[in-house]
């Protein structure tokens, strides 16, 4: 016989009746409370879930429903009795360490293999399904939006240009895709010594960056990993990679409620700083493997990145490190390759 | 006579719904989703069952079987939606003329569903409304919205909340709405002197920055307040929000009292954010039970007589909660 403290509520009102239960091994139950008894038993009532230490329903036959805080004695019934092995059987896998701990592993891998090998695979095959004119015309666009906001004309006189500009027809004849390449120079006083890479095959070198440069060297260096961003439509993967690793992680941890799905948002940053991390050494790869097939020296890449390092001024720092990988790093990972 | 309180409670613990929360994604992961539907109802129950009211737990009833029938029918609707985009852009302006007025049907359906769902005692809560008054107030509106050029605004705000609460009952006891037009115009006025003030200061510095000898050093931290004060303003707005219609909600002599400080909810959500950023979406249990904790221990139930002669006396009818909970337990009631 089992003993249970509880409440009783009719269905019809939202009285409140304190009653004892007594269950019986015959699997006969007795109701008692005030100005109240009912006979009924176990095969006709349905025990809800358990669920942590909330209060347990009993749902009986006519609509009415007890409520008890002693889900020992609950639980000791519905083993005796044989009912409800499904929803028992979650509460002992909630209860249980070792579950919980593999639950946190195998949570942590999908997300991590999501956002490792899922997000990089699905936004690569994305964009080989981008037309190559959609892309030219995105990169005139940005192109253009630049050269309104923060590019001025270039004052590198015109024989020098022609030189460059020769340089670099000679470095695209090593494309394999069908980009329509062209080195556009300009001048900017806000972004100092830099090179950019626009989807569709526009590359943009500043005259100062012109200037830093101590020879030819060291200008193709620093234009073979900005074709390499090209060549590998890193612009675009990027672009991509925000929007699906936001989706994904939505879609993992955001059904939970409104208040956590935003901040869930906010890890992704870390994660797509991550990617153009990635896409940074995978373009300085392009470039050291060019350099090394034109059999130039890769200490020229290395100097003309710690010459690039040295200009950049306080003010754009923090935005040029999030992106990219510390410089020394990069410079180290490429003179594992001289070796 | 003097009024008696009663004070919402919540008890849930986060070592306890943590281990619950890691058990919900590992088995949705090993499922690919299918388990999410229980996932849901086992979360929701687990803070309603732990929010209590004169120390008697709130019940989330609802059958997981039918919470994925209606996610299949958002994933249907979703997908052809987007499949009539690739046929042809007349074929979508059609999807989406039909779409429209199936809007209001499908609130209608939803708050049905979650209040219809929820239960205190043993008595359940209903939601009814005729469709074309949803039609009214989450069609039409807008579109009065839109040509007023936002300044009906405020109107439709409270003519929604009034169609969500006075639709709503639990057991036979209907809630009501009194906020009037005017206290939620006063609400927006001040919202917007507010957003004026932060828009005249960022324009202020940008100007600085980029005309006067301020190095662009210093616009950086100046941005990067942009966020947090914006942030403030709109929890600003959502608490006096929230207070303003709980405050002036009543179902038969019941009343309740709602005090959200902007403040605290302000670094509440702050924290939360940090704490998730930081944890990689490891401390979400820990923020959800916080952020339940703290609006709950804000909500106050009201009554000119003793609550419990209440309840024995009058059989039947019932007390009563209000359908704000659902904002409280963040069910997608509030709209």
């Amino acid at each position: 016989m089992i003993k249970i403290e509880g409440f009783y509520y009719d269905g019809q009102s939202s009285i409140q009746t304190a009653v004892v239960i007594v269950v019986e091994p015959s699997g006969e139950v007795l109701i008692t409370g005030h100005e109240l008894e009912i006979i009924t038993s176990v095969d006709k009532w349905k025990i809800a879930a358990r669920l942590g230490n909330t209060r347990r329903n009993i749902f009986l036959q006519n609509g009415a429903k007890l409520e008890t805080d002693d889900n020992k004695a609950v639980d000791q019934i519905d083993r005796y009795f044989d009912q409800n092995l499904f929803h028992g059987l979650l509460h002992r896998v909630e209860k249980k360490g070792s579950i919980v701990l593999a639950s946190l592993a195998i949570t942590i891998l999908f997300v991590w293999g999501g956002i490792e090998y899922g997000v990089p695979l699905a936004s690569k095959w994305v964009v080989k399904g981008i037309p190559y004119q959609l892309e030219e015309n995105i990169g005139n666009q940005g192109l253009q939006n630049l050269d309104n906001w923060l590019f001025s004309e270039t004052e590198i006189d015109v024989t020098e240009q022609m030189h460059l500009q020769k340089q670099f027809k000679y470095l695209t004849t090593f494309s394999e895709k069908q980009y329509q390449y062209r080195l556009e120079l300009r001048n900017s006083h806000k972004m100092g010594a830099n090179a950019l890479a626009l989807p569709g095959g526009i590359i943009i070198m500043t005259d100062a960056l012109y200037k830093l440069a101590e020879n030819d060297q060291q200008i193709i260096a620093v234009l073979a990993h900005e074709m390499a961003h090209i060549e590998y439509q890193h612009g675009l993967r990027s672009l991509l990679q925000d929007s699906i690793t936001a989706l994904f992680m939505a879609g993992v941890l955001g059904d939970i409620s409104s208040i956590s799905s935003l901040s869930v948002a906010i890890p992704t940053v870390l994660v797509e700083n991550r990617y153009s991390r990635e896409f940074e050494l995978e373009a300085d790869q392009y470039a050291i493997n060019f350099l090394q097939e034109q059999q130039i020296d890769i200490t020229q890449y290395t100097k003309v990145l710690s010459l690039l390092e040295q200009t950049i001024d306080s003010v754009y720092k923090f935005d040029y490190l999030s992106s990219h990988p510390a410089m020394d790093k990069r410079i180290a990972i490429i003179q594992q390759n001289e070796e | 006579m003097e009024k008696k309180t009663q004070q919402f409670e919540f008890q849930g613990q986060t070592g306890e719904f943590f281990k619950i929360w890691i058990v919900n994604l590992m088995l949705s992961i090993v499922t690919l989703g299918i388990y999410s539907a229980w996932a849901k109802v086992r979360t929701r129950k687990y803070f309603y069952s732990n929010t209590l009211l004169m120390n008697t737990p709130f019940d989330y009833l609802a059958d997981p079987i039918k919470i994925l029938k209606g996610r299949l029918f958002a994933l249907a609707l979703i997908l052809i939606y987007s499949f009539s985009a690739v046929i042809s852009p007349v074929f979508q302006g059609i999807i989406i003329l039909i779409f429209i007025p199936l809007f209001p049907w499908i609130i209608i359906k939803a708050l049905k569903f979650n209040l219809y769902n929820s239960a205190y005692r043993n008595i359940r809560f209903h939601f009814n409304a005729d469709y074309l008054k949803a039609l009214w107030i989450f069609i039409g509106l807008p579109l009065v919205v839109g040509l007023s050029v936002g300044m009906a605004y405020p109107y439709f705000v409270r003519e929604r909340k009034k169609f969500v609460l006075d639709h709503s009952a639990y057991g036979t006891s209907k809630f009501e709405l009194s906020a009037t037009t005017s206290q939620f115009y006063s609400v927006y006025l001040k919202f917007l002197a507010l957003m004026m003030i932060i828009g005249l200061l960022i324009t202020s510095i940008y100007y600085s920055a980029q005309f006067g000898d301020i190095a662009g050093i210093m616009l950086l931290p100046a941005l990067l307040l942009i966020y947090p004060a914006f942030m403030l303003i709109y929890i600003y707005l959502y608490t006096t929000i929230t207070n303003l219609s709980i405050n002036h909600t009543t179902i038969d002599q019941y009343h309740f009292e709602s005090h959200l400080e902007t403040v605290k909810l302000c670094w509440l959500y702050f924290t939360n954010m940090l704490a998730i950023m930081f944890s990689f979406g490891l401390l979400i249990p820990w923020a959800m039970i916080r952020t339940a904790r703290y609006r709950i221990s804000c909500l106050v139930l009201l009554a000119d007589s003793e609550i419990n002669t209440f309840i024995a006396a009058e059989a039947e009818r019932a007390d009563a909660i209000g359908e704000e909970l659902g904002d409280i337990l963040d069910i997608d009631v509030g709209l």
